[in-house]
């Protein structure tokens, strides 16, 4: 049993709903179906395939235990956790050829502190998942080189927890208008070599050797590299999905389009 | 336009972030306990939170009113929380003269839980500018220990941490919550002696413990570059060099944050005066 997919992340408000949104209601050649993993989602704009809120409410549960609003999501969690049969049942009624996205909850503390979304996804691809981790951030991080640092670090500490093949996906980019600061952003490599001058403040000053050492450890281990997501442009999600589908081997199983060899055998 | 700007360097305040269940509040308290000599004001930014264990002076619970916010307005706990906040930041100078006014040095500030509230918003960085443009402003990051246990927890939570720093390029001190719990003392191990650290990683051979090793590297400008303190705000001990710890963040924050702050400052008077002298200019030939 192989099934493809990709764990949608990412901070509050970063747009991870319209990014399935986008993906279900195009068509990039698959048949795209999302999980809600959200249990305080409130209003969900995309078909849901599995939804979290039929096993469990955030609302409900902060009710019936007094919890706040963090301590009902980790408990909603591990409620999933301990009834994945439930979970299992739901996703055995996915087609083989289905192409899952998973629109995960964006506190980071469920990835860092607690390794409730490890072993999540430890159980996903135990059930056959082929999936990759992709991170979205804001287009306002890349207001300055700081911030852009904070972001990447940011998406580094959560992705790092999952284990798997990793992306980091910068949404919103239709509304940058400056398309020379997000090329310089996009290609980090560039970016590693010129940071170090652009900044001639102190903090820049005196941070200098940790900054190049950070910038370093982001960019050799990859994570660095942005992936632009333009939702008026369909050849940028084209493009991730591309990245995407060659970390997780999405495709390789796929028969080829037989169409115009029928054809061709029909005129001999 | 001339922007009034003086700092008050008897002042300083404390910012106090930290993943939700690390024991911010419980730190807050631990440390206005452990101040009693000096004065100080305790200030909750937290509009979510049901009750405290302390008495704050300024809290934004008893200007917004957060259930209310919630069902008025059809938002999500999250929605509110930087809703409560942003509200807030609308009346922030009553704040900062108010503190101004007072002869507390020390302020304590408790944020929200929910860090990612706090950090990525434009309340909270609004909050976090407008504060470091009237008084010395440091951050104590706080991290539960108990958590740490596993190297790449450990390293992820310290990747944060460099987070956060860099997003408000604020000097920042790092807190080790929760010391008095037991195995406390191999994440701090890990910390200052990164051979360690290495060893913990031999046994495990996944793709991220790579990335780790490599982080170890990095380990050591960390901590050459961050103040630890290593407390249990439960039992109170690690708290005897916080005075220390506050003064050498202040001093940093006079040797590097206020510099750049006074740089920009005077980017912009440059800017203005130049804006000025163009129009006269302007004025003079138009005659």
């Amino acid at each position: 049993m192989f099934y493809y997919g990709q764990l949608v992340i990412g901070p509050a408000g970063s747009g991870k709903t319209s990014y399935c949104n986008i993906l279900q209601e195009g068509s990039f050649k698959r048949n795209i179906q999302v999980v809600n993993l959200d249990p305080a989602a409130e209003y969900i704009p995309y078909k849901c395939a599995i939804d979290i809120r039929e096993l469990i409410c955030l609302s409900d549960v902060m009710e019936e235990f007094e919890y706040g609003p963090n301590g009902g999501l980790v408990y909603c969690m591990e409620y999933l956790l301990q009834n994945w049969d439930w979970m299992q049942d739901q996703l055995n009624n996915i087609a083989q050829d289905d192409y899952v996205l998973f629109d995960c909850p964006g506190q980071i503390e469920l990835y860092s502190h607690i390794d409730m979304m490890r072993k999540l996804t430890q159980l996903l691809v135990n059930s056959g998942f082929s999936i990759s981790s992709v991170y979205l951030v804001d287009i306002n991080f890349i207001e300055d080189d700081a911030k852009f640092l904070s972001g990447l670090l940011m998406a580094l500490s959560a992705s790092m927890t999952l284990e798997l093949p990793a992306f980091t996906v910068l949404s919103k980019c239709d509304l940058m208008k400056d398309k020379k600061k997000l090329k310089r952003y996009t290609k980090l490599h560039k970016f590693n070599e010129e940071s170090e001058y652009i900044n001639q403040d102190e903090f820049s000053k005196t941070y200098k050797s940790f900054t190049s050492g950070i910038s370093e450890l982001v960019t050799s281990f990859g994570i660095g590299r942005l992936l632009c997501l333009d939702t008026t442009d369909d050849e940028s999600i084209d493009n991730i999905l591309g990245e995407i589908d060659y970390a997780i081997q999405f495709g390789d199983n796929l028969e080829p389009d037989d169409k115009l060899y029928d054809q061709a055998e029909q005129q001999l | 336009m001339d922007i009034e700007f003086q700092i008050k360097e008897n002042k300083v305040a404390i910012l106090i972030i930290g993943m939700a269940g690390t024991g911010k509040t419980t730190f807050v308290q631990q440390l206005s306990k452990q101040l009693k000599n000096e004065k100080h004001t305790l200030i909750n930014l937290d509009p979510a939170v049901y009750s405290l264990p302390y008495e704050p002076e300024e809290d934004i619970r008893k200007s917004i009113n957060y259930k209310e916010l919630m069902t008025k307005n059809k938002l999500g706990p999250n929605g509110a929380i930087m809703t409560a906040l942003n509200l807030y930041s609308l009346q922030l100078n009553q704040l900062i003269e108010k503190i101004e006014k007072s002869d507390s040095n020390i302020q304590i500030i408790d944020t929200p839980g929910q860090i990612e509230v706090f950090t990525w918003s434009a309340s909270g960085n609004l909050i976090s500018q407008t504060l470091s443009m009237s008084m010395p402003t440091i951050i104590f990051y706080v991290i539960d220990i108990a958590r740490c246990q596993n190297p790449n927890s450990f390293m992820s939570n310290l990747l944060f941490s460099c987070s956060i720093f860099y997003k408000f390029k604020l000097p920042m001190v790092i807190v080790f919550n929760k010391c008095d719990v037991a195995d406390s003392k191999q994440p701090l191990e890990w910390l200052r002696n990164y051979d360690s650290f290495t060893e913990a990683l031999k046994n495990k051979d996944t793709y991220l413990s790579t990335l780790s090793k490599q982080m170890v590297l990095t380990l050591e400008e960390f901590y050459n570059n961050f103040t630890v303190l290593e407390v249990s705000s439960l039992t109170g001990q690690g708290f005897e060099k916080i005075n220390e710890v506050i003064a050498t963040a202040k001093q940093e924050y006079m040797n590097i944050t206020l510099v750049d702050i006074q740089k920009r400052m005077n980017d912009q008077k440059q800017k203005n005066y130049d804006k000025q002298i163009n129009q006269i200019t302007q004025k003079i030939q138009n005659l």
